[in-house]
């Protein structure tokens, strides 16, 4: 009796003394000391779901139609179920299964009976991550599902695009990271920008530091990279959080001096700007142009330059090959922008280029004051110039998860990532579409060593 | 595999040398004391693992192992161990490097040798009772694995290298009142920490990234028994349970003791 007493006694100091040490460890893990706050917004936002995947008290159980009604109800209650809700039209039965049985047992149990159809657990849905702007559904180039881009507008080939939404599970950029738009400006007051400027910036056309847009290039193309995204308002961007520079350097007509430009790249890189979208280009090539990249190139900066839209040779200054990533446009089915599919315009070619990126009927934000009244302040619009905001969308993203990369690496991960999407015409590089199509997921989320 | 093949028989053959001076210095009364066991058996473990950043992935190992028991007294008795490992580090993630890599279930096992030794003493004696205490450490020495990138339009290729140690220690109770099972349980502290090396080439893309990593939970309840198959062979078969919420973290133990 003694024995037993004392066998007892240690089991019981064990199991206390286990379960005390190990549950207090689970209760208040390290990573989940957060303010509660916090916990709120972000399950307010997208969170990911981490389950269950089903309801644990509930099976959903289809009858073989011979049977009838009484017959049913006389299986449910033999089976200690009750019938919650049925689905009409498809007759499908949400049952609650007893206590002490487990999804999975009754789920067999009820398979097992032969005038049972089918039986399932009642599975949950969930949000996959995808924003809650409205317009994101027109936004094929950031995840392309075949879906209509815009009321009566073509349908594209699902999975010619980006990846975004895979990318964004891993990273959505960081506010640290500032993205300079060197073009006509950026609408300040735009709701789906004005949360994302970093300053007013500077504008090299009228020598004034309210970088206004008067066009509305640099606006769409700033929207592009870096929309204010999952704000149930407009569009989403590439990069979720990051800050938008804007530098005006081309005029209201959409041309500018390359002393502006030259300016301008080298004002953003002072400023700190760690990437240059450049989606502005002349057939000429600069001196002055190609020392603004040298210095901006040394401040480690990353350029992404349009390749251009005349299906000529590529534009200056992406044709600056050791300081830009130049930039082609493809389509919504993957293939290359050219006047065929696009008759419009045709994306440049030629050995500079890098990467390319969607570039035809592309969404974005629009100027509210050169918006005409009754319209929403977004617009489509076509060329290598949205192209190119993609891809420095894109850099935010790398850039935001690995600070320490420098801009070569980055420029290399972009490329050596991207989908050869005209392996079957162009095996490897080519001067159409360079590496090819970018691809975010396979650059930003982890790769499964096999 | 060939190298843990051979180590082992040098381990073997190094402890069947042990047992000569034995035999031949029996009249010894100092010597009398000692008596020499080697142990083979097989670990099977499962272990949450968490890096600096947090971020929880599964360490399971599969250990065959040769053991040296050394009885100093009735109370002490010191072993070591030796033995050839298999591992999958299940979701751990390489952030640091140009390109993120992700080891799964896919990823294959990473082979390794481990060594160590213990301690068994025990304090006091309650009846058919002897409460005492347990310790072992050992070492994991990782063997280099390669890896190559696939998904790229470029060729590249990693390779990682995984080290690490395992400390196990706290008091046991054992029971001696059955004649041919000796039932034992405890509460260990069951802790691993170590690092995993992997390193990143693709053409201009290189890095480094050096991972350190320990077991999220280490508090263990041990439960086991030996059984004496005949005069000089015992087995053992042990279980380790860490109890959480979240994954699944247990251990089981197999071997086989010679008494000389």
């Amino acid at each position: 009796m003694k024995k037993i007493k004392f066998s007892i006694t240690i089991v019981f100091f064990f199991l206390v003394t286990i379960f005390l040490l190990n549950f207090k460890r689970i209760n208040h893990p390290p990573e989940e000391r957060e303010p509660l706050i916090t916990r709120l917004i972000q399950t307010l936002s997208i969170p990911s779901y981490k389950g269950p995947f089903w309801v644990e008290d509930e099976i959903l159980v289809k009858f073989k139609p011979t049977l009838s009604d009484n017959q049913i109800t006389t299986t449910i209650s033999s089976y200690k179920s009750e019938k919650v809700k049925r689905i009409p039209k498809i007759n499908v039965y949400q049952l609650k299964i007893p206590s002490g049985y487990s999804v999975k047992e009754m789920v067999s149990i009820f398979q097992a009976n032969p005038d049972v159809e089918f039986a399932e657990p009642n599975y949950i849905a969930y949000l996959t991550i995808a924003p809650n702007d409205p317009l994101f559904q027109y936004q094929y180039a950031l995840e392309n599902d075949g879906q209509e881009i815009g009321s009566g507008g073509p349908t594209g080939t699902p999975g010619a695009d980006i990846k975004a939404p895979e990318a964004w599970k891993e990273e959505k950029g960081q506010e640290t990271v500032i993205i300079a738009i060197v073009d006509t400006g950026i609408d300040l007051n735009h709701p789906d920008l004005k949360n994302k400027i970093y300053s007013s910036g500077y504008d090299f056309v009228n020598n004034d530091s309210q970088a206004q847009d008067d066009h509305g290039h640099g606006t769409h193309c700033a929207g592009i990279a870096a929309a204010e995204t999952n704000n149930n308002d407009g569009i989403a961007g590439v990069a979720w959080d990051c800050q938008l520079l804007p530098v005006k350097v081309m005029d209201k007509n959409g041309t500018g001096k390359v002393s502006w430009v030259s300016n301008g790249i080298i004002w953003a890189v002072d400023q700190e700007a760690q990437i240059i979208s450049l989606s502005l280009g002349s057939e000429y090539p600069s001196n002055t142009l190609k020392t603004a990249l040298n210095y901006a190139y040394s401040k480690n900066a990353v350029i992404v330059a349009a390749a251009g839209n005349e299906g000529g040779a590529v534009l200056y200054p992406a044709a600056y090959d050791e300081y830009c990533l130049a930039v082609a446009a493809t389509d919504y089915n993957d293939q290359r922008a050219t006047f065929l599919n696009t008759e419009i315009f045709e994306s440049n070619f030629g050995p500079e280029v890098d990467v390319a990126a969607p570039g035809v009927r592309i969404l974005s934000t629009y100027p509210v004051d050169l918006t005409p009244a009754g319209y929403l302040p977004y617009a489509y619009s076509w060329g290598t110039s949205m192209s190119t905001p993609h891809v420095a969308g894109m850099t935010i993203l790398i850039k935001s998860l690995k600070p320490w990369l420098k801009n070569y690496q980055i420029m290399d991960i972009i490329r050596y990532s991207a989908d050869d999407i005209n392996s079957d015409q162009y095996p490897g590089k080519d001067n159409y579409l360079g590496y090819g199509r970018i691809n975010m997921k396979k650059a930003i989320v982890p790769i499964e060593l096999k | 595999m060939k190298k843990i093949v051979f180590s082992s028989l040098l381990f073997l053959l190094a402890f069947s040398t042990l047992t000569f001076p034995q035999e031949k210095e029996y009249t010894s009364e100092w010597w009398d004391e000692f008596s020499f066991s080697p142990e083979a058996g097989f670990e099977y473990f499962i272990r949450t693992i968490t890096s600096d950043k947090k971020e929880a992935s599964t360490l399971k190992s599969a250990i065959l192992y040769l053991q040296g028991n050394l009885e100093m007294s009735d109370r002490l008795s010191l072993n070591l161990i030796f033995g050839g490992i298999s591992s999958q580090y299940d979701g751990t993630t390489f952030r640091e490097l140009p390109i993120s890599v992700k080891l799964t279930k896919k990823s294959g096992n990473l082979y390794g040798l481990i060594f160590g030794g213990g301690i068994n003493f025990i304090f006091t004696e309650y009846d058919d009772f002897e409460i005492g205490a347990f310790g072992q450490f050992f070492y994991c020495l990782g063997l280099k694995k390669e890896w190559d990138i696939l998904e790229f339009n470029v060729s590249g290729k990693v390779n990682g290298k995984p080290n690490w140690m395992r400390i196990i220690i706290g008091p046991m109770a054992i029971y001696d009142g059955f004649e041919q099972s000796q039932p034992y349980g405890g509460i260990l502290f069951d802790y691993i920490s170590g690092k995993f090396t992997m390193e990143e080439e693709i053409i201009t893309l290189q890095g480094e990234e050096k991972k350190k990593f320990h077991s999220q939970y280490y508090i263990s309840l041990l439960l086991g028994n030996k059984f004496e198959l005949f005069d000089n062979l015992k087995i053992k078969a042990e279980i380790k349970i860490i109890p959480t919420a979240e994954k699944l973290n247990i251990d089981f133990v197999t071997g086989i003791t010679y008494l000389f």
